[in-house]
């Protein structure tokens, strides 16, 4: 048998057959270089088992963190939305003011775009509409 | 089998924690964080790190769960995600502040092997590569089979066996340098 690492490292792993187990040992009595590599391939994995071995509890902290974290999360994800609304709100009420005088102005088209759906009737005397505002048309889903 | 998994319950309790109920993300906080956190821990090797990392696995889980689709089971998931997250949160630690793997930082429990065997431990885990870590962490330290690594790392178990192998003699090596000083 030839020197081979793969099968010094199954029989570290437990994969070796007791045949194959029963040749490398042979092989190991007779070569020096092998029986080092196996040892120290023994040795270094049991430094492994036994310095890391024993598990502990978990400290509180990381639950704290992971709750400040979300909650920064959900907050700023609620601020985007909120933000988002009002934005879209603003812009409505810009259309508003600048849909007062139809034709006059650059926007006068966008805005009469943004409310060709609001009939005549609706609309004061000075342009406002009455009753519900336009966010309130807005946020039901009228627009 | 635990209260948590048993009957579907847990199919229940990650969807509500994928909609932010924070009682049903205490349940799979308490469920998992004992492996997170040993994760986190042995592969670091520092406790305030593996408290970072631990919770950046808790922050970033909260956030994909809606993306678990059942495919493989939770368990194994949660692992895999586990895994690619505390080596890529150390790995940009490592960019920002350089940081060696620290000696001495595991937890002084008085069943973990002496102070010389951790130490040991650590300095022969802080000459590996991230992944090399990982995966010996996994089989050495978690008593994982190839096939249950293969599960969490998403390779096939030839592949495992290869890794494994790779990282095996590399740990020899350094076993020699550490032990010739």
């Amino acid at each position: 048998m030839r020197c081979s690492d793969e099968l010094i490292i199954r029989r570290l792993d437990g994969e070796l057959s007791p045949e194959g187990e029963e040749e490398l040992e042979i092989h190991l009595k007779g070569c020096a270089a092998c029986r080092k590599k196996a040892s120290d391939l023994v040795a270094s994995a049991g430094i492994l088992r036994k310095g890391l071995l024993k598990d502990s509890d978990p400290p509180e902290t990381i639950w704290r963190a992971v709750m400040e974290k979300t909650r920064v999360g959900y907050a700023r994800l609620r601020f985007y939305r909120a933000a988002a609304a009002a934005a879209a709100a603003a812009l409505i009420i810009s259309g508003v003011f600048l849909s007062r005088s139809p034709g006059e102005g650059y926007l006068s088209g966008f805005s009469s775009l943004v409310f060709e759906s609001v009939s005549e009737e609706e609309w004061g005397p000075d342009g406002a509409l009455e009753g519900d505002t336009v966010i309130d048309m807005f946020l039901r889903g009228e627009l | 089998m635990s209260k948590y998994t048993e009957d579907g319950l847990e199919r229940v309790i990650i969807s509500r924690a994928a909609s932010g109920d924070t009682g049903a993300m205490r349940a799979v906080y308490d469920e998992y964080s004992g492996f997170v956190w040993n994760l986190a821990l042995k592969f670091t090797g520092d406790e305030t790190l593996a408290e970072d990392a631990a919770s950046e696995v808790f922050v970033r889980l909260f956030k994909k769960l809606g993306k678990f689709r059942g495919r493989s089971s939770f368990r194994t998931w949660l692992y895999r995600f586990t895994v690619n997250t505390v080596i890529n949160f150390v790995k940009k630690q490592r960019r920002r502040n350089s940081l060696p793997l620290k000696e001495s930082a595991y937890l002084p429990e008085e069943d973990a092997g002496t102070l010389e065997e951790r130490d040991l431990a650590a300095r022969l885990l802080g000459e590996l590569g991230g992944e090399e870590r990982m995966i010996l962490i996994l089989r050495e330290a978690e008593g994982m089979s190839y096939s249950e690594i293969a599960g969490v790392l998403g390779i096939k178990v030839p592949a495992v066996k290869s890794r494994i192998y790779r990282a095996r003699m590399r740990l020899r090596e350094v076993y020699e340098t550490v032990e010739g000083i």
